[in-house]
């Protein structure tokens, strides 16, 4: 579904991606760890096409297709979903205005019909329960006013309104207690799929043990050094990033 | 001596117009005194008027609208009055629904009987060269609405002044509102034009009596090549409140100016204005917050979305006098650049002759923010739907201080209806 292939990136003209090649296959999760500032946001964000982050070699295939062709609101409209690390806040924009608004797009996109405001408030009911959210944290300007917890679950409310075939996790854990983790992680699982691929890059093993990855990646100062089954997301809780990132001692 | 503008006009259509001789003579006489209002004073240093004092214009030839191209203007089961040129349409307007309580007249009515609205009308008197317009225009009134609404009466419909302007000339609207004792009003204004070249001079005079609200909204979407000039003059007695929005999307060249004299104690006054931009537009909003006496509460919020090579102003001065302690005076002034090409100027101004009071500004100018829209495209909007989306979230701090549910939605579909022109892009 995923095959990134030797891929390098710049932000203001500074590499931060030295050639990474990662392929996820339909139905797979893989966590992607690593030290800070070692490129995983870059990772994400070049993924969903972000404005200033120039790809200067290397190639990314999705579905068959060249994602880095795609603008990004493209890209989302054809099934890739960012979970901000750190999620935007729109001040005036009514959250329900502005999910029905993307999730049409998204329906238009893949030749369903437009869902009209009783029918989406159906839907984001359905969802938002789902993560044990408020109605009315929906109701108000998106994300304005939250907590770092509620913005995270508002990450996942929105993903499962959505219904994304790459769902590409940017630190969706970090901030987030025990329960809350909990509820984002069943989240997380609901919308997991055979035909659908998820990315999780985190700093922690908590969130690994409730969606559990098929594939680790260590990436470090802009390259996957390292990859393997869950026992190495154990491996960095016990002993960090040392045997990785030898300075990281 | 030079021939101020008007002043053959002024002798040749004086015998016509509706009463108030003297007062007419007196106006002309301080608008003589100084003329137009150039761009070396600064209250109008970037409302360039040229073409309007360049070449006298003459009054709007009479003209008529048809209740199909009204329509879309209406608020629901209001008291509408509606003007064409500058002249009120009876036929359009329902001024006789209005409840006990409450008159609503024609200017043009009130003066040809011989009415006396001096003590009302001389209010407007400034000697100040920034004042010359407003004396032009006490000068060649032609009519307007005078609205009187008695101690203690609520009245429930909104009255609605709606100005239409079909051909090029001048249209010298005054509009006079009385509000009794604990009265409480809403009064609309909305004007609309075709593509000719004219003048909109119109003067607005509230006057609150002991707490009384008016809830004022104003609706300028001129046509592009239209001159527009707004002057309101706002007196409040105490305890009385004041809530205006004023949308502004017409005009080549727009203005808006409010005067408030906050001469009771705890009076408030809310002024808040949204521009739009577009074309070589300029939108200027000029404010004069005057607290005289103390416990006055003053709460300013202007904004502008620019495009093109549009430029909006906000000149927003606030006077506490020695007295006035206790003043809570605040502004706040954002601008959005939708091109580079656009502009926004904005000077908050602060005089302030008292100790205890509380004064608050804040201004600024930006473009859309890049990480919104970047967030925005990821959940799959394209980048035009998000910037307007963005906008309408900016202006909606507004639009909210809008009481009435009907005139916020005319002015958020007006609004629309501008973003969706725009490329956006
Ligand atoms: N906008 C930017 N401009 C310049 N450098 C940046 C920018 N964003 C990130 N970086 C740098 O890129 C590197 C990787 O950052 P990031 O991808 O956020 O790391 P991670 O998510 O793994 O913590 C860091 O050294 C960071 O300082
Ligand atoms: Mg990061």
């Amino acid at each position: 579904m995923l095959e990134i292939k030797n891929l390098h990136a710049a932000v203001d003209g500074k590499e931060i991606l030295k050639g990474i090649d990662l392929t996820v296959k339909a139905g797979e999760v893989h966590a992607i760890m690593g030290p800070n500032g070692s490129g995983k946001s870059t990772l994400a964000y070049v993924l969903a096409g972000r404005a200033g982050y120039e790809v200067t070699e290397g190639s990314v295939s999705y579905d068959g297709k060249d994602l880095l062709a795609m603008s990004a609101d493209e890209r989302a409209r054809d099934g890739v979903f960012l979970g901000f690390q750190y999620p935007v806040e729109l001040p005036g924009v009514n959250g329900m205005t502005f999910l029905r608004t993307a999730a049409n797009a998204v329906r238009r996109h893949r030749g369903l019909p437009e869902l009209d405001g009783i029918d989406f408030l159906k839907l984001l009911r359905q969802k938002a329960s789902l993560l044990e959210m408020d109605d009315s944290l929906l109701k108000r300007a998106v994300n304005v006013g939250f907590s770092g917890g509620e913005k995270k679950r508002n990450e996942i409310a929105q993903m499962a309104v959505l219904d994304p075939h790459l769902m590409v996790l940017d630190e969706t854990d970090s901030g987030l207690d025990i329960d809350a983790l909990k509820i984002v992680s069943k989240g997380i699982n609901a919308l997991r799929g055979p035909d659908k691929a998820t990315v999780l890059v985190t700093h922690y093993q908590r969130l690994l043990s409730y969606v559990e990855p098929d594939v680790v990646h260590i990436l470090a100062r802009g390259r996957i050094v390292a990859s393997g089954g869950k026992e190495l997301a154990l491996e960095l809780e016990r002993d960090g990033y040392i045997n990785y990132v030898p300075e990281a001692a | 001596m030079t021939v101020v503008p008007y002043a053959e006009q002024f002798e040749r259509l004086k015998p016509a117009l509706p009463g108030a001789t003297i007062l007419r003579e007196q106006a002309f006489a301080r608008y003589a005194a100084h003329g137009f209002p150039g761009v070396k004073r600064e209250a109008w240093r970037h409302t360039k008027l040229s073409p309007i004092s360049g070449v006298a214009l003459e009054p709007a030839a009479e003209s008529s609208v048809s209740p199909a191209d009204i329509a879309a203007h209406l608020i629901p089961d209001a008291l509408t009055l509606v003007f064409v040129n500058g002249r009120m349409d009876r036929a359009l307007s329902n001024i006789d629904q209005a409840p006990k309580g409450v008159t609503i007249e024609s200017l043009a009515d009130v003066l040809a009987r011989g009415d006396d609205l001096s003590p009302w009308l001389v209010q407007a008197a400034g000697d100040s060269p920034d004042d010359a317009l407003v004396s032009l225009n006490t000068a060649l009134m032609n009519d307007g609405a005078v609205i009187r609404v008695a101690d203690g009466v609520h009245v429930e419909a909104p009255i609605h002044l709606l100005f239409f302007a079909k051909r090029e000339g001048m249209n010298q609207v005054r509009n006079v509102i009385v509000a009794g004792k604990g009265a409480t009003v809403t009064v609309a204004e909305g004007y609309f034009g075709g593509k000719d070249a004219y003048w909109t001079n119109v003067v607005n005079q509230f006057f609150l009596a002991e707490g009384a609200s008016i809830e004022h909204a104003r609706q300028q979407n001129e046509g592009l090549a239209a001159y527009h000039i707004g002057s309101n003059r706002v007196r409040l007695a105490a305890d009385a409140r004041f809530n205006s929005v004023a949308v502004m999307l017409g005009g080549a060249v727009a203005r808006n100016e409010t005067q408030v004299l906050v001469a009771g104690e705890r009076a408030e006054c809310r002024l808040a204005g949204v521009s739009l931009g577009r074309g070589k537009q300029l939108q200027d909003s000029v404010t004069l917050l005057d607290h005289a006496v103390p416990n006055g509460i003053s709460d300013q919020v202007f904004k502008a979305v620019l495009d093109d090579q549009s430029h909006a102003v906000y000149q927003g001065k606030v006077i506490v006098r020695p007295n006035a302690q206790k003043t809570d005076a605040r502004q706040a002034n954002h601008n959005i650049l939708l091109a580079r090409s656009a502009e926004a100027s904005s000077k908050p101004e602060l005089e302030i002759f008292a100790d205890d009071v509380k004064c608050a500004h804040g201004a600024t100018v930006g473009e859309l923010d890049k990480n919104m829209l970047f967030y925005m495209q990821a959940r799959g909007l394209d980048p035009k739907t998000a910037r307007a989306l963005l906008v309408e979230g900016f202006v909606l701090e507004v639009l909210e201080r809008i009481a009435s549910p009907e005139i916020r939605d005319m002015f958020r579909t007006d609004i629309g209806g501008w973003l969706h022109g725009r490329a956006l892009s």
